[in-house]
């Protein structure tokens, strides 16, 4: 059974990832988005996650897919345009492509993983808010901190686009 | 007084000084006075030199003087985790061209009066770069030589890529790699010579050397690198393609130095370095380095035949000239090293006599042209003379310096490399055709009318010329004043070149094959 | 044994980190109170953190347990001692270059001094993070910060591809890095480097994973470092980004790249064997392989430079080739050679700052960029011509000038092993000086051999011009005091597991 769902999910992850890289309606490829991250949740699922598999529905699904399709919405023709799916280094992007795939492959395969065996799964939320106070309180702050700069640069980069907008008919 | 610190840094505080200076004028003789005051410790060193090295002979133990006997010696730790020491001092080797470098200096700042635009700079560079030159010489530790041997091409550099002729940049960049990528080879044998032995210093490295485990290739590899980056200065076949460009575009004052200092440095360093350090590979060079010497005298004396400009003439009539100096290296005579070493110092004072003299006639006329003059003895009597006896001197008239240095080279060269020595002889033949034909064809025959009324030399540039014709004369009738000072020091040199050729030969015999 | 500080007992050897955090929120404030919003308060701040900072890092007690801060999660060691002061002062200098630049706008001073201020913090947890959830995280937000800098340009369509196409590339870059991590975390099931430094020292050997893994940690750190091939964005980035920006990657995002990169690969991946020389645990050829990169670095940097006509475009070239320089302090694998790569960003620092003050003037007062506009500046500003002279023939390796000394340590300590691939790319690296001879000097030419018939006249600025010249004096003259800059870098070498 865990076999089954653990392959169902990574073949509709891995499917629809190629359909969103592949696609040229931006449109499609947003929503091509749902399963992706959907099947990603069941992965987290499967492996006991469980607050993570909620945050990533509630977060990649509910929030961030949302906003890019407000993005594309609100682009004027956007949903017509087709991108250009092949860019001019074909060749040589294969290779390193190919290269990266053959060596991922092969470091996996050839590697002896160490394997835990499956415990029961236990609620993870209690125990993660614990850790995030204690021993990993420094990365959680510290991501804090990321998000402020983030933050800061997206008002400060679209502050700049208003800005020189409006000196342009002058 | 007898401080080779200042005599090195003197110029580099000077040229710091010069640089607070406004008006021209003050500058020009702001240097003079700074190359004067380096001067003259300078000259009571070479007088004083014979006794201190005397004393200092009979303080050392025989185990010390087995590296050698230096005086004015000075030594301070500077980069400790490395070993690195400012170490100072002078031998008969180094002697000489300490000497000659403060001795030139001033005779250029005088021969540069005539350059009109930002003195400041030129002056501040000059002796920024008399400073460096003094320093290559007294350095006793590998780093700190490098440290100066490198910190000559910036002043250099400038002086070719702003005060030059019309192709100055490309004589300047040519100029500058190609010593760089001398220098590289340079700069890996000292670190592997750290590596293997945990010292820079000049005098523990000949030692060192015996007590540790190098393989024969490694050792050749080493001394080849060693003997490019030095060929380069030297400038030794075929290598030798930067000098007649740096030197054609170079202001005359320049073109002395470049003649009769850095050209000396190469020698100095196979004399310094290479030569003690690998004492068996330099054994097995002697014959290459023979060869090349006999293709620098001729090949140098043709190229100069063949030239239609004086200044490139003067340059292709050096490289013949250091020939000499390579062909005395690669025998171990007494004669013949004490000549390569004397030849060395002449051909600095000769060349240097033959560049200023070739600048006197630019100034006067703007080209360098041989065929454009003709009868300039007429306007120009007195400069007809001095050329006269500076030409000699170059092609190796007996009685004048260059005649002792050459001989002394010939005498002992014969003894070992009997063909190479008589195919170089030729240099001697077309050293002569050259000088006098050209001589012949600016000097004599009908005036030419353009030059009729070519103002005389001056007293400025006579006072740049006879200290030089001085040494030419009076080291050409006493050449012992000179070869007694360096003959301690050459013993030394010699012992250990043989040592290192004993050591080659017993390696052959070991291993019975041509390369061991 | 290592001591394991807690949350609260860390606090007290936090107060740098904290005291940041601290002036980014008043930075982000200022701007809103109207009284204080005008630029010359924003810069008095700015300053007035950084001094601050600088304060409070040099006075950081020296502890001779060596402990590690919140739980294992940053290391108090002589490393990241050196590298936090490299970073402070370097974004002080960069601060201060900027005082009345234009090249960022008034009103955008609060936010770039905060996000500058964001970087800082970044670099400085990068320096001492022991963790590779840590590493992650502040390698991210200093990453960030230098992508939304990058676009504050006032030359907008260049300065946004730069910011855009160091965003891509970058993400990509710590992506792959990210993964590389989670396959560590995979097979030894901690991210604590030193937990990882023990699994591989246990039994890490022949495991083709762990080669994998570090390749790709590497990816991520190569394009901090600019190393081939993962260098593309340096060109593009320099030349679109305000210059004050560009000389504060130059120097501190190469630097922080290289803190990552020692502290990553010599705590997890190297045995420290004795007299200083490390051997890897895992089954392959490190020193081929950096030896490899450090030539291929510095060669194609030096051959990119050849054709530049830009003078930024130019100096991300040279960024370039000096990476791969200091690479070879990584081939040796030895302390030598940590210390000989601390020892040459700190000359580095020197060099490439008083170089930019000269750049920045230029490229910041009078848009001129490239070297064509350089052209008679010997005459036209006799101290700054000299300031960058110096730094030039610094750059190229001329002695006794600081940049010198710095390839001096770095080519003995490789050359010390004695080892064939060590050997090999002093070599490359002593070609490649001569190569870079040539381009270095067309500045050089172009501001003195060049002359130009009616030279238009630069505006003086105390400032820069200040700046430009103390900062090229350490370079002149750092040679009187080879012997103790180096004792004092050394003194820092040590890290946590030597």
């Amino acid at each position: 059974m865990f076999d089954f769902l653990f392959y169902l999910f990574a073949v509709i992850g891995v499917g629809a990832a190629l359909f969103v890289a592949f696609t040229p309606n931006v449109v499609h490829a947003a929503l091509a988005l749902v399963p992706t991250f959907g099947s990603l949740a069941g992965l987290y699922l499967l492996l006991g996650a469980d607050f993570i598999a909620v945050t990533q529905v509630a977060i990649y699904i509910g929030a961030i897919l949302v906003l890019m399709l407000f993005g594309i919405m609100y682009t004027h023709n956007i949903a017509r345009l087709s991108g250009e799916q092949v860019t001019m280094q074909v060749g040589a992007g294969l290779v390193v492509a190919l290269i990266t795939l053959f060596s991922l492959v092969a470091a996996v395969i050839s590697t002896d993983w160490p394997v835990r065996e499956l415990s029961e799964p236990q609620p993870t939320v209690r125990r993660l808010g614990v850790l995030f106070l204690t021993d990993y309180l420094l990365p959680f702050e510290i991501a804090s901190v990321l998000l402020l700069i983030a933050l800061v640069g997206a008002v400060v980069i679209s502050h700049s686009v208003q800005a020189g907008k409006s000196k342009d008919p002058s | 007084m007898f401080s080779l610190t200042f005599l090195t840094f003197g110029p580099i505080i000077g040229a710091a000084l010069v640089c607070l200076l406004k008006d021209d004028e003050t500058i020009r003789r702001a240097a003079l006075i700074i190359s004067l005051v380096v001067l003259f410790p300078g000259i009571a060193m070479v007088l004083d030199y014979n006794d201190s090295f005397a004393r200092a002979q009979a303080s050392l133990t025989a185990e010390q003087a087995a590296s050698g006997v230096f005086v004015y010696e000075e030594k301070i730790p500077w980069i400790e985790a490395f070993n690195i020491n400012y170490h100072m001092g002078v031998d008969g080797l180094s002697m000489p061209f300490v000497f000659l470098a403060v001795f030139l200096c001033p005779l250029c700042v005088l021969a540069s009066w005539g350059i009109r635009e930002k003195v400041k700079g030129y002056m501040a560079l000059f002796l920024l770069l008399e400073g460096a030159m003094i320093g290559v010489f007294a350095a006793l530790d590998l780093f700190l030589f490098f440290v100066f041997w490198e910190l000559m091409l910036l002043p250099m550099y400038f002086l070719i890529g702003i005060w030059g002729g019309p192709r100055r940049v490309y004589a300047a960049i040519k100029f500058v790699l190609y010593t760089l990528f001398g220098s590289i080879f340079l700069f890996i044998a000292m670190l592997v010579l750290y590596a293997k032995t945990g010292s820079f210093s000049l005098l523990e490295l000949p030692q060192l050397m015996g007590g540790i485990q190098m393989t024969w290739a490694v050792k050749l590899a080493l001394f080849i690198g060693l003997y490019v980056a030095f060929a380069i200065k030297i400038p030794a076949f075929p290598f030798h393609t930067w000098l007649p460009d740096a030197h054609v575009e170079a202001p005359t004052a320049i073109s002395v130095i470049l003649a009769g200092i850095l050209l000396k440095m190469g020698a100095y360093g196979l004399f310094r370095i290479s030569y003690p350090i690998f004492p068996d590979a330099a054994a097995w060079f002697c014959t290459p380095m023979a060869v090349i010497g006999l293709i620098n005298i001729v090949y140098g004396a043709l190229c100069a035949m063949a030239q239609s400009d004086l200044k490139k003439l003067v340059a292709y009539s050096s490289i013949s000239h250091m020939g000499y100096v390579m062909l005395g290296m690669a025998v171990y005579r007494e004669e013949s090293l004490q000549g390569a070493v004397f030849q060395m110092f002449n051909h600095g004072t000769i060349t240097a006599m033959l560049f200023l003299l070739v600048g006197v006639i630019y100034d006067r006329a703007h080209h360098r042209e041989i065929d454009g003059f003709g009868g300039l003895v007429k306007p120009m009597p007195v400069y007809g003379g001095i050329t006269a006896l500076a030409f000699f001197a170059a092609l190796g008239l007996p009685g004048l310096s260059g005649f002792i240095s050459e001989t002394l080279v010939f005498l002992g060269a014969f003894q070992e490399q009997r063909l190479i020595t008589c195919l170089s002889t030729s240099g001697i033949l077309l050293g002569a055709a050259y000088m006098l034909w050209t001589y012949q064809r600016v000097f004599m025959g009908p005036v030419n009318e353009k030059y009729a009324a070519l103002p005389e030399i001056s007293l400025r540039e006579i006072c740049t010329l006879a200290p030089l014709a001085v040494f030419v004369i009076v080291l050409g009738i006493f050449p012992s004043l000179f070869l007694n000072a360096i003959d301690p020091t050459m013993e030394h040199v010699l012992a250990s070149l043989q040592k290192g050729r004993e050591a080659y030969q017993a390696t052959l015999q070991v291993a019975g094959a041509l390369v061991p | 044994m290592l001591e394991l500080l807690d949350n609260m007992g860390s606090l007290k050897y936090f107060l740098a980190e904290l005291w940041l955090v601290l002036w980014i929120l008043v930075l982000l404030i200022q701007p809103l109170i109207p009284r204080w919003s005008s630029a010359k308060i924003s810069n008095c701040l700015a300053v007035l953190a950084l001094i601050g900072a600088a304060g409070l890092v040099l006075a950081l007690p020296v502890q001779d347990s060596r402990p590690t801060l919140f739980f294992g999660m940053l290391a108090l060691d002589g490393l990241s001692r050196f590298f936090k002061i490299l970073f402070v002062f370097s974004t002080l200098v960069t601060v201060l270059m900027n005082l009345r630049g234009q090249e960022v706008t008034d009103h955008q001073k609060p936010e770039f001094y905060a996000i500058l201020l964001g970087i800082l913090l970044g670099m400085f947890l990068t320096a001492a993070s022991m963790d590779l959830l840590m590493m992650y995280l502040s390698i991210e937000l200093f990453s960030l910060g230098s992508y939304i800098l990058a676009g504050f340009s006032k030359n907008e369509n260049r300065s946004d591809e730069a910011a855009m196409k160091f965003l891509l590339y970058g993400s990509l870059s710590t992506g792959a890095m990210l993964f590389g991590m989670t396959y560590l975390y995979g097979m030894t099931g901690s991210t604590q480097l030193l937990d990882i430094r023990e699994y591989l020292a246990a039994s890490g050997t022949g495991q083709t994973v762990f080669f994998v893994a570090f390749l790709l940690i590497f990816v991520g750190i190569g394009y901090k470092i600019s190393a081939v091939p993962f260098h593309f964005w340096a060109p593009d980035v320099y030349e679109g980004s305000p210059s004050v920006l560009v000389a504060f990657l130059s120097v501190a995002s190469k630097a922080a790249g290289f803190a990552a990169f020692i502290r990553l690969f010599y705590t997890t991946l190297l045995a420290n064997a004795s007299e200083g020389i490390w051997t890897p645990f895992v089954d392959f050829d490190w020193r081929a392989f950096v030896a490899l990169l450090a030539m291929a670095t510095m060669t194609f940097g030096n051959l990119g430079a050849f054709r530049q006509e830009n003078i930024k475009r130019l100096f991300a070239y040279s960024g370039i080739a000096h990476a791969g320089y200091i690479l070879v302090g990584a081939i040796a694998l030895t302390t030598a050679g940590v210390e000989s790569i601390l020892f040459y960003l700190l000359t580095y620092f020197f060099t490439n700052f008083a170089a930019f003050a000269v750049i920045v003037y230029l490229a910041d007062r009078h848009s001129m960029e490239t070297i064509e506009d350089y052209r008679d500046l010997g005459k036209r500003s006799p101290l700054l011509a000299l300031a960058l002279a110096f730094s030039l023939f610094s750059l190229i390796g001329v002695p006794p000038l600081a940049g010198f000394l710095g390839k001096w340590y770095l080519f003995a300590a490789a050359v010390q092993t004695l080892d064939p691939w060590c050997i090999a790319a002093v070599v490359v690296g002593l070609l490649n000086t001569v190569l870079s001879v040539y381009y270095y000097m067309r500045i050089i030419k172009a501001m003195y051999l060049d002359h130009l018939e009616a030279p238009p006249l630069l505006k003086p600025d105390s400032v820069l011009v200040g700046m430009a010249v103390v900062l090229s004096i350490p370079v002149v003259f750092m040679f009187f005091a080879a012997g103790s800059i180096y004792e004092w870098t050394r003194s820092l070498s040590y890290f946590l597991v030597s």
